[in-house]
């Protein structure tokens, strides 16, 4: 364990090299190529804060257009897990590849460069617990700030398709309204609206509705609801609301310790995990 | 009274060498400050330490003494020119100021909430842009009253000028005082200036607060706020 997080150069040189050899056809099998098209995939990722270990060598893929949920108690690291496939932070140890890249190191081992790393990264979008909306600008400022400096859209256009998002979350009528004029809700609202302009084929989501009311948080996971339902982004999910969870996810993955100790149908972990923690997670937070 | 009018051209010229210093040191800090903070809050931590003790360097002696060693210390180095005084009162208190105004730019910069770059990264927005349209327009908000302050301080910080012979207002009024002996009037004049140039100084930085970003939200925030309110006052009447 120790081993696998003290030596990470070494990994992601002969995982670069197997990648290579499937494309080739070398064994081009099925199964195999899949792999190597993972939408996220994390490869023996290991995370520390100083001293306090967050992950352990964790495994994790997300399949194109597959909708995946993490859950557990707080303070396992599900967050962490976000913000590296965000690039928001570096692992201590492993690799993580988006879509078969690799955000970390290029095929020769060396540490990516900031311009690739950047050109992966667009595919990711992330919407946070705290909506992290721009208190300065406009609804509709908000929303065009990237598509016009990231992809150069004029403005024109960047209104145009920011104003088709608007109507999908049902705030059209907000466009001019900043964000401190809204309710949580609606902002958070404005935050998933924000990300998908930037048309990510990887959406995150951290606990988006864990700093709302319940009763706003409904019209929250609506939205995402009508996301997951309408489009083929994969999704990588963590929150509470377990019958969200349960209704939107294609699989689970319970997260315990800064490791999965759980993962599968969401039917199969809340009818009947095989853990012991898993159930007394379930129990703690059902009960709540 | 007699003193102030007879000897008015005088002390407007020595006030036009007031406010032109200050006008100079202020609007010269400003840029300083943000080279000096930027360097403050390098990513390098050889340059963050060497910018640190290059602010504390500058703000540590008094600005008389910083005066007196560019003005009277400085030729006496191999290789360095001779200021003129003017020139060299307007550098030390163009410096004094970018060494103040660094911490607030930096303080300022440092305020802005760590999700509001988050938020940037996951847009995909280069650092370069989220600073330029997500952190300093936000900065600005605590960066600008922060500067106005400095900026009022500035004002009366230009009056050492005079102990190495720029003859700005103090000196003037010195001047006239020992010509007059109407030492009561030129004083409350010499007040009355000052007070009326921070004032005004003070005015021109509320006014630019009012046209920055954050400070335009807030207060539609604040007017939709008391919209409900008169809704129901009116409802209430009918
Ligand atoms: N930037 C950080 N610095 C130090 N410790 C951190 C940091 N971020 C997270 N942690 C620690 O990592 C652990 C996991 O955090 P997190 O991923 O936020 O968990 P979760 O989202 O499951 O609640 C926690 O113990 C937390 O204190
Ligand atoms: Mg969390």
């Amino acid at each position: 364990m120790l081993n696998a997080s003290d030596t990470p150069r070494s990994d992601p040189f002969s995982a670069a090299a197997a990648a290579t050899s499937n494309a080739t056809g070398a064994h081009g099998s099925d199964s195999e190529l899949q792999q190597a098209l993972w939408a996220i995939e994390f490869q023996k990722v290991s995370k520390s804060f100083g001293a306090h270990q967050v992950l352990v060598d964790l495994d994790l893929q997300v399949r194109p257009g597959e909708k995946v949920t993490l859950i557990g108690p707080s303070g396992s690291g599900k967050t962490t897990v976000l913000r590296l496939a965000m690039t928001l932070g570096k692992p201590t140890g492993g690799d993580i590849r988006i879509f078969g890249e690799s955000i970390l190191f290029e095929a020769t081992g060396k540490p990516i460069s900031a311009g690739q790393e950047t050109r992966i990264r667009r595919r990711c979008g992330m919407v946070f617990q705290q909506f992290n909306l721009f208190p300065h600008l406009t609804v509709l400022q908000n929303l065009i700030l990237a598509p016009t400096t990231v992809l150069r859209q004029s403005r024109e256009q960047a209104e145009v398709s920011a104003l088709e998002y608007l109507r999908m979350v049902d705030l059209q009528d907000k466009a001019l309204s900043y964000p401190s004029q809204l309710s949580g809700g609606q902002q958070q609202r404005i935050a998933i609206a924000r990300a998908l302009v930037m048309k990510p084929e990887i959406l995150l989501l951290d606990e988006i509705t864990s700093a709302l009311d319940p009763e706003l948080a409904g019209e929250v996971l609506d939205v995402v609801r009508g996301v997951a339902q309408q489009s083929n982004v994969s999704l990588l999910i963590v929150t509470h609301e377990m019958r969200f969870a349960r209704e939107v996810s294609d699989r689970i993955a319970v997260f315990d310790r800064g490791r999965i100790i759980e993962e599968g149908p969401p039917d199969k972990i809340f009818g009947q995990p095989d853990s012991e923690r898993t159930r007394s997670f379930l129990q703690s937070v059902l009960n709540h | 009274m007699k003193a102030v009018f007879e000897y008015w051209p005088v002390l407007a010229q020595g006030l036009w060498v007031t406010i032109w210093v200050a006008v100079c040191i202020i609007l010269g800090a400003l840029p300083g400050a943000v080279v000096l903070a930027a360097l403050r809050l390098s990513e390098t931590r050889a340059i963050r330490v060497a910018s640190m003790l290059l602010i504390e360097l500058i703000r540590a002696p008094s600005a008389v003494v910083l005066l007196f060693w560019a003005f009277y210390a400085l030729p006496l180095l191999p290789g360095m020119p001779r200021l003129s005084p003017l020139v060299a009162a307007i550098l030390v208190l163009t410096l004094d100021g970018a060494a103040y105004g660094a911490e607030i730019v930096r303080a300022g910069i440092e305020a802005v909430h760590r999700g509001q770059t988050d938020a940037c990264h996951a847009l995909g927005v280069s650092k370069i842009q989220s600073f330029r349209k997500v952190v300093l327009p936000q900065a600005l908000s605590q960066i600008v009253p922060g500067f106005g302050s400095l900026a009022r301080s500035m004002i009366k910080w230009t009056a050492i000028v005079s102990f190495i012979g720029v003859q700005d207002v103090l000196y003037v009024a010195n001047y006239v005082r020992g010509q007059t002996f109407d030492t009561l009037t030129v004083f409350c004049f010499l007040g009355a200036i000052y007070w009326i140039l921070t004032a005004l100084c003070g005015l021109t930085f509320r006014a630019l607060e009012q046209l920055l970003p954050l400070n335009r939200a807030l207060r539609a925030a604040r007017a939709s706020a008391h919209a409900p309110e008169i809704e129901v006052l009116t409802g209430a009447a009918q």
